[in-house]
């Protein structure tokens, strides 16, 4: 297992390294010069301004801007290795402090939303499929579909509407105590609670046909026992790689919730680098981005190893 | 075992269940509502001497040093100030400087207030302002070239030198330039040299900053030299999505914001507990050509007949909501500086269509307008930053429309823009007439032949010299004189055209009190402001 996790380790570092190499040359091709936006945005505050040779001159000179592009990536990618992700345009504060504080908002919105959706969408799942055809199984499958349907924006501005301002439960917008956490955390896991919740019914349905199951039934085991411990864990395995991406999905629907319920995270932080052509941020929240996804994928796979002993990783005995 | 077993998943299920069962009822009854009601522990019981002030800002706090941003920690937050303050005329006061002189053609003498305190209780003399000073102008590489200040020296411990860069009458105007504002050396700051918690001279002192949530904390400078703010505290927090802001108001979680979307005024405005106030700001919406050479409107004619097809009141009242107002010349009329006499463009189809025959555009049998074989189609480009303006350019379009001119609206980043454009296509705008009080500034930019807004190439040898004249002339009426004609004269050739003036919303809640509104500045709020009657 452990060559298998270097493996894994080292492909996850260079996919982490396309990543951010791709970033660099795409924010080169988007439209307009770099330095005026920069000049536009965090130095005069008015899109609308016309910056002067001069002053063009002086700010690429500033950030280094004059040198070619695979030098300037290299400049980072070296600093960036030996920890140094350099100071924000805009802000003028180190990124990684930056990054830091904005990523334990989004990691804290992500895993709240994460375990609402694991442990609702398995007991839903799992029952649902046992109770297969009664009327509890047809209620959850209409609502799985209407909530795998909507999308996190009208969702968010519903439960904002009724939650906040018709009922005075929760506030609007901001961030910092648990109460400010429970509408964007519910809006963030609805429709990935619902969906799901259809994946883990499907399994175990699946699971349930299978001839252990059978078995299990005919030695006179009670049903609850076979539904907890045989088709359980059986129906994970095909979940588990699902939840890895899941787990990237959650982050970038943070960055929906994050916009709506004005929370300062890092889909806030990264949107707003992108406006300002602020490079040193971009390009850490890039790397931040892939290193979490390459991590969650690599935790799934793990995990349905463990789920289910028979599964071996590559080059595994 | 077993049975623990199914308890386990039933439970969970069940908390499931009733999860959505609530969702879903909150949406269908009243008397649901008013039942759960009870439950609600988020709204904290405020005394009536409670003087916080509870802001949801627009922009997003992006930095404290003025440096960069000096409207969020000047305008909004009042920790900073200038050497000299804009009133909501328009009008030059002192602030931190008593008086400004000028010794020769490009040395000014600046006059320190004396008896100023910094916030840390250090005073304020010549040697921090020149500081302050020389800093603003060192880390950013713009505000040297808005402002043309050459170099600050000191003279004496409560006067300074600034030399500009060429003759300059509106050296004082400059001054009042938001990232120009006084900070104290002994500010704290970063290696780099980026101020993180300010110390200034204002009504208002740095608190807090909480990198978490973003939030800033401000609380009376009790020290302050002049009148003294009634608010004790001012909490600002970033709230950038429109409609979130208007919630949060709408709730009472923020007492006071600005910029609501245009289609939730009329809303808010019937809300009880909630006052808003629409006023028009130092902001011009203008219709910008990409080249007045070798295109349709090289002619004179042709863009008077645009501006003359323009519905500037409809646009305003139907697609604007009212939030905006019909420009006449390139300056509010309430502004010192502006030509009063400018009439400017009245709503007037039939004077459009004789202009546009006179210019040898005559209609074809589509109905379109047609010169040399050639069809009279654009594209209108405009940007999604600034909400007003997708209404704006689909009311032109159909404006033009009626005239005969083909356009097609396209919205996208304005930087693509600069790349999608063609020489015959439009483009809709909106630009501050204030970025200096004073009318030299924006008139130069605007209308200068080398002027940095003018793309579109205009070029009148009067306008240049009597441009040229204003910033060397020291009389305030020959300078007005000198201005009213550069405003006659580029009124009359439209090489851009006035739109809408911009207007702004201000919405807070009933018990925010003694608001007064300036124009001139980005973010309005102003040190006599206090709470009284929230509940």
């Amino acid at each position: 297992m452990s060559s298998y996790l270097f493996k894994r380790a080292s492909m996850a570092f260079f996919s982490v390294l396309i990543v951010t190499s791709l970033t660099f040359s795409l924010l080169s091709l988007m439209p307009g010069n770099t330095a005026t936006v920069i000049i536009q945005e965090v130095f005069v505050g008015d899109r609308g301004y016309v910056p002067t040779a001069s002053e063009i001159a002086k700010v690429r000179e500033m950030y280094g801007l004059n040198e070619p592009l695979y030098l300037r990536y290299f400049h980072w990618l070296g600093n960036a290795l030996r920890g140094n992700f350099g100071i924000s345009y805009m802000t003028g504060m180190p990124v990684s402090d930056e990054i830091w504080t904005r990523l334990k908002t989004t990691i804290t919105l992500a895993t709240i939303s994460g375990i609402m959706t694991f442990i609702f969408a398995i007991s839903a799942g799992l029952y649902s499929a046992s109770k297969r055809g009664y009327i509890i199984d047809k209620v959850l499958t209409f609502f799985s579909g209407i909530f795998v349907s909507v999308p996190e924006f009208l969702l968010g501005m519903i439960l904002m509407l009724v939650f906040s301002l018709k009922m005075n439960l929760f506030p609007v917008s901001g961030w910092g105590s648990p109460i400010n956490m429970v509408l964007p955390a519910v809006t963030l896991a609805m429709g990935r609670m619902a969906f799901t919740t259809r994946i883990v019914r499907a399994s175990a349905l699946d699971v349930m046909e299978k001839e252990y199951i059978t078995t299990a039934r005919a030695k006179g085991l009670k049903e609850n026992y076979i539904l907890t411990r045989h088709v359980l864990k059986n129906a994970l395995i095909p979940v588990m790689p699902y939840m890895g991406l899941e787990i990237g999905s959650l982050l970038s629907g943070a960055m929906i919730v994050e916009t709506l319920f004005s929370i300062p995270g890092l889909g806030q932080l990264l949107v707003n680098s992108i406006i300002a052509r602020d490079m040193p941020v971009i390009q850490a929240c890039a790397a931040v981005i892939a290193l979490m996804y390459a991590t969650a994928n690599i935790l799934a796979d793990v995990f349905t190893r463990i789920l289910d002993p028979r599964i071996r990783f590559e080059g595994e005995k | 075992m077993t049975h623990d077993n199914k308890e386990w998943i039933g439970q969970i299920f069940l908390i499931g269940v009733l999860f959505v069962v609530f969702l879903t009822a909150g949406c269908t009854s009243h008397n649901e509502v008013k039942n759960t009601k009870a439950l609600g522990t988020t709204t904290p019981a405020v005394s009536l001497e409670n003087q916080v002030l509870k802001v949801g800002d627009l922009w997003g706090l992006k930095t404290l040093d003025p440096v960069k941003r000096g409207t969020l920690i000047k305008e909004e937050a009042m920790v900073v100030e200038n050497l000299v303050e804009v009133g909501p005329d328009f009008t030059l006061k002192p602030g931190l400087a008593t008086s400004w002189k000028r010794l020769d053609n490009t040395t000014w003498k600046i006059q320190l207030r004396k008896g100023v305190l910094f916030q840390d209780g250090s005073p304020m003399t010549s040697k921090e302002v020149v500081w302050s000073l020389q800093r603003a102008l060192k880390l950013n590489p713009t505000t040297a070239s808005i402002t043309h200040i050459k170099e600050v020296k000191e003279d004496g411990n409560y006067s300074l030198l600034i030399t500009t860069d060429g003759l300059d009458a509106a050296l004082p105007a400059a001054l009042a330039y938001p990232k120009l504002a006084i900070v104290s050396p002994n500010s704290k700051m970063t290696k780099g040299g980026t101020i993180t918690e300010p110390i200034g001279t204002g009504p208002f002192m740095y608190k807090a900053f909480d990198s978490t949530t973003r939030q800033l904390t401000v609380v009376k400078n009790k020290n302050y030299w002049g009148k003294k703010a009634r608010l004790d505290k001012i909490i600002i927090r970033s709230i950038p999505y429109p409609s979130t802001r208007f919630m949060s108001i709408m709730k009472g979680d923020i007492d006071f914001t600005s910029g609501i979307p245009y289609g939730d005024v009329k809303l808010l405005q019937n809300t009880k507990g909630v006052h808003v106030i629409i006023r028009p700001k130092a902001r011009i919406y203008w219709l910008a050509f990409d080249s007045l050479k070798g295109t349709p409107y090289q002619d004179k004619g042709v863009r008077q007949a645009i501006s003359y097809a323009i519905n500037r009141k409809g646009i305003a009242e139907y697609a604007l909501n009212g939030v905006a107002t019909p420009a006449i010349g390139f300056f509010l009329p309430t502004m010192p500086w502006a030509n009063k006499s400018i009439k400017g463009y009245s709503y007037d189809p039939q004077k459009a269509g004789n202009l546009l025959e006179e210019a040898g555009w005559n209609l074809n049998s589509q109905g379109i307008r047609e010169k040399d074989g050639k069809i009279f189609s654009a594209t209108l480009y405009t940007y999604p930053q600034r909400p007003a303006l997708k209404p704006m350019a689909e009311a032109i379009q159909s404006e033009l429309k009626a005239v005969g001119i083909q356009v097609d609206v396209r919205v996208m980043d304005f930087s693509a823009i600069d790349e999608a454009e063609r020489p015959d296509d439009m483009r809709l705008s909106s630009y501050s007439m204030t970025t200096l009080p004073d009318p030299s500034y924006f008139l130069q930019k605007t209308f200068g032949s080398r002027g940095a807004y003018n793309t579109w190439g205009y070029s009148n040898p009067e306008v240049d010299s009597l441009l040229k004249e204003g910033l060397s002339t020291f009389n305030k009426e020959k300078r007005q004189k000198i201005y009213d004609r550069v405003q006659e004269i580029v009124t009359d050739e439209v090489p851009v055209i006035p739109v809408e003036y911009y207007s702004t919303t201000v919405v807070m809640r009933d018990y925010v009190k003694g608001f007064v509104f300036n124009p001139a500045l980005i973010y309005m709020l102003n040190p006599g402001m206090y709470i009284q009657g929230r509940k």
